[in-house]
């Protein structure tokens, strides 16, 4: 999105704003800063700001020490029931528009929506960044989901919320696979639909007590999911690319020409105070004419995965609660997390030894492996804390390929959002 | 009777056969190559590198920058793929005829050609004659200086002949434990670009980054450079009392080494050497594992022979203002032993390039000088080219992207042949002329 275009989002809800009679402007404060105009406009004014305190135990890199990861504000609101919009900006050195769409929603299971938003895929890349359950996002969503891109979709949910579906056509390939020169994949379609296959259960009227209230109540929250997005990336080293959390490049693009297709899988379930993820997934880039001599290169493969799960140790009720509380809400709100995950780039073919270029036909698989050990502290409904120590280690497949110790990295979050 | 025959003929074919076998059985196996043979300069090579032609086009395109490209190397029988080349050189640099560094171990840290890691395919954009480089290590060489191996190649990118180079061996840990039996002190390449402000050994603060990573790029040692001894040895060019010169400098750098280093660039006419025309350019300084003591290693010669026969000895020494002399050298050049030391390197390197004889190239000093200089037979320097020039000369004519003529070509070599003629007896009379 460009400045231009953020500029007249929002200069359209300052006009829609400015058209409503003043008397009728209502200004309002629970979560967050609200004007409300009439009974069909409402303006909600958003803020986040997130602090990293770092320390590695890999070669000494610059980000240790203490750094603003983000900084955003923005401005989210409905006009009339139909339309809702929300506008979103990066502050700082990385100034940028985040979100900045519009959503017509003349049904629940009919919405449109329109402008920059993520492209649907990825469960973990799709979760706010307030709500991740870690500092980080996987490495699987943080290298191989496309993020955001300008495009339109449409969404809804049907039988209740049994089903969801997500259909979208976007410019071109999200802003993780844009880098550098690295132009991603062209115009890419992406469709993601997910199923809760319990959740249209009628609750039994006599239950036999609150434990199995309990237990029929948490399947009914299993939510499956499956996504996929199709482009054509131009010739040229223009891969994905691989990095660890210190953002240190452990696999570099290699050549690629021809259609990227994502795939994935994924599962969220929330049973009582537990919290459980798992999510799976595989980019695969057509490398056609991409050999030495210009033949056709077997695919690279980049696959990811992970699962994780959270405890809040005061039970599922009490951090609803800390979530909601405008006082400090103790150790209602304390969780813990862990997480297990796998980031691997590679490709097949016997004609040659697993080699480690950008031509090869034979990429030397590259596999990263992390695990992740959280506290996540919800203080109130408006700040978080989160401390992760990360370990992450590299397993290299390329013939006399270095032996890679473990790295560490302890990172403590300091989160502030309305 | 017939039957016989053919009994007798079918027999001895066999006991024939038997023995061939017998004799190629017991035939020792080709040896091995080595690096020797690929930098034999008695032959011409050809070198043979496949790569996607998308990414020499773009190499070609995109030749100031440094961006590697996968190909196969191929040279005699061997074929050692998950290569790396990319463009190299400062004012070398070229879209047309590129220079090339081949890197065999960046894909694969482990992977070595003949226990190289890497090469340098240099393109001699700069010189019609192809040959400065290669004559003048030689020369390097024979006055018992380390300095990298060199052979002409006929270079084939794709199967499509795309010049004459010449294989520089790399400066690197290869080449330190050949040539010092370690490999693990600190080496830097002296670090010139065409921008850059002449630099000749200023003292320019205590503070290490005004020497290191800029002039003095560290090839080894690169996350942890300890640019300290360096910047020392600066302070101490500037202001050790002249008494103690020797003693002090001593503990920062091989000063014999460096004097005859410099005779021999001055021999050889170098105008882009330690006593540049630009400041220094051209050299790598190595510091020997647990000391503070270094050595130089010469590198790129071909501006070598550009300051003609008539070059002064004692040219950006005593023959400019003091602003733009070399402070080290012109401080080292005022002992006495190290001045009588670099004259004496100067007649050495006259007498070698002007033997007639080979085998007084090996013990100069008993040599008749005369006897090289005068009369029908050819010096050791006139040889060399003219031997080299045979070698390449087909390869040269036929080079489709060298920037200059073949009459330019075959002039230049001329003037060079005149150079080898004419060069000793001029440095010998400037030698005999300079008080010691």
């Amino acid at each position: 999105m460009t400045m231009k275009g953020g500029v007249i989002a929002t200069a359209v809800l300052a006009v829609l704003a400015a058209g409503s009679p003043s008397s009728a402007q209502v200004l309002s404060f629970d979560e967050r800063p609200t004007v409300k105009f009439g009974k069909s406009v409402r303006l909600d004014v958003t803020a986040r700001v997130q602090g990293d305190a770092l320390e590695r135990s890999a070669e000494p890199v610059s980000d240790d020490g203490f750094d603003l990861a983000r900084r955003r504000i923005g401005v989210k609101g409905a006009v009339t029931p139909y339309v809702e919009f929300e506008v979103e900006r990066e502050l700082g050195a990385a100034e940028t528009w985040r979100d900045v769409f519009v959503n017509v929603r003349p049904l629940r299971a009919f919405q449109l929506r329109a402008g920059q938003f993520k492209m649907p895929f990825s469960l973990d890349q799709l979760t706010s960044a307030t709500n991740l359950d870690f500092v980080y996002r996987s490495r699987a969503a943080d290298m191989l989901a496309p993020g955001r891109s300008q495009g339109v979709a449409v969404h809804g949910r049907l039988v209740g919320r049994m089903f969801g579906y997500d259909v979208g056509l976007f410019r071109r390939d999200g802003e993780s696979a844009r880098f550098g020169t690295n132009p991603g994949a062209g115009q890419t379609g992406a469709a993601r639909l997910t199923v809760r296959p319990f959740d249209g259960r009628r609750a039994r009227p006599a239950g036999p007590g609150p434990t199995e209230t309990k237990r029929r109540s948490s399947i009914r929250d299993v939510e499956f999911g499956i996504n996929a997005t199709s482009g054509e990336v131009a010739e040229g080293r223009y891969s994905l690319r691989g990095r660890l959390t210190s953002r240190n490049t452990f696999f570099a693009p290699v050549f690629v020409n021809g259609r990227r297709l994502r795939v994935g899988g994924d599962v969220d379930w929330q049973p009582g105070p537990f919290g459980i993820r798992a999510e799976i997934m595989r980019v695969e880039d057509q490398r056609i004419d991409q050999g030495l001599r210009g033949e056709t290169l077997a695919p690279l493969r980049s696959d990811g995965w992970y699962i994780s799960g959270t405890w809040a140790v005061a039970g599922r009720r009490a951090m609803k609660l800390a979530e909601a509380s405008r006082a400090p809400a103790g150790f209602k709100g304390l969780e813990l997390a862990s997480r297990i995950e796998g980031l691997a780039f590679g490709s097949f073919a016997e004609s040659e030894p697993a080699l480690r270029n950008p031509r090869a036909d034979h990429l030397a698989r590259i596999d990263e492996q992390a695990w992740t050990f959280g506290v996540n502290w919800t203080l109130n409904r408006w700040a978080r804390l989160q401390f992760n120590a990360i370990r992450e280690q590299l397993h290299d497949a390329a013939n006399g390929a270095p032996v890679h110790a473990a790295s560490w990295t302890r990172v403590v979050r300091v989160q502030f959002a309305m | 009777m017939r039957y016989q025959l053919r009994i007798a003929a079918f027999v001895g074919l066999m006991a024939l056969a038997s023995a061939a076998a017998g004799r190629a059985q017991d035939a020792p196996p080709p040896s091995p190559l080595t690096a020797g043979d690929f930098f034999d300069d008695q032959v011409l090579h050809t070198i043979r590198l496949i790569i996607n032609p998308r990414d020499w086009q773009e190499l070609k395109a995109n030749f100031q920058l440094n961006t590697y490209y996968p190909c196969h190397f191929i040279w005699r029988n061997q074929v050692v793929r998950n290569v790396a080349i990319r463009s190299r050189g400062t004012g070398s640099r070229s879209g047309t005829k590129p220079g090339l560094r081949v890197d065999f171990n960046l894909f694969d840290e482990y992977q070595q050609f003949l226990g190289l890691k890497s090469v340098v395919l240099r393109n001699n954009v700069q010189d019609p004659t192809n040959l400065h480089e290669r004559i003048g290590m030689q020369l390097f060489t024979k006055l018992g200086l380390p300095a990298p191996r060199e052979a002409h190649t006929r270079v084939y990118v794709n199967d499509e002949y795309v010049g004459l180079y010449s294989i520089v061996e790399s400066i690197d840990k290869v080449f330190l434990a050949t040539r010092y039996g370690q490999e693990n002190g600190y080496l830097y390449e002296y670090d010139y670009d065409v921008d850059d402000q002449p630099y000749r050994f200023e003292y320019k603060g205590p503070e290490t980054s005004l020497y290191s990573p800029k002039p003095f790029k560290p090839v080894t040692h690169e996350i942890d450079p300890n640019p300290r001894p360096l910047a020392e040895m600066i302070r101490a060019i500037k202001e050790t009392p002249r008494p103690e010169f020797v003693n002090v400098m001593s503990r920062y750098l091989d000063l014999r080494q460096l004097v005859i280093h410099t005779a021999i660039e001055s021999f050889l006419s170098e105008i882009d050497g330690v006593l540049g025309e630009w400041g220094m350019n051209n050299y790598y300084l190595y510091r020997f594992e647990g000391t503070t003591v270094s050595t130089l290693i010469p590198w790129d010669k071909s501006e070598a022979f550009k300051g003609g026969v008539t070059r002064n000895i004692w040219r950006n020494i005593d023959d400019v203002p003091s602003w733009l002399q070399n402070v080290l050298m012109t401080r080292t050049l005022l002992v006495p032993e190290l001045r009588g030391l670099y004259l004496d390197a100067l007649q050495r390197c006259a007498e070698i390039a002007a033997a007639t004889d080979e085998a007084v190239d090996h013990d100069i000093m008993d040599a008749d000088p005369s006897g090289g200089l005068v009369g029908e037979r050819v010096g050791w320097l006139e040889r060399e080219i003219r031997r080299a020039y045979e070698q390449i000369r087909e390869a040269a004519l036929e080079d489709p992207a060298k920037p200059y003529s073949n009459e330019e070509f075959e002039e230049d070599v001329q003037r060079l042949i005149e150079f080898a003629r004419e060069r000793s007896a001029f440095v010998l009379n400037e030698v005999e002329r300079s008080p010691r």
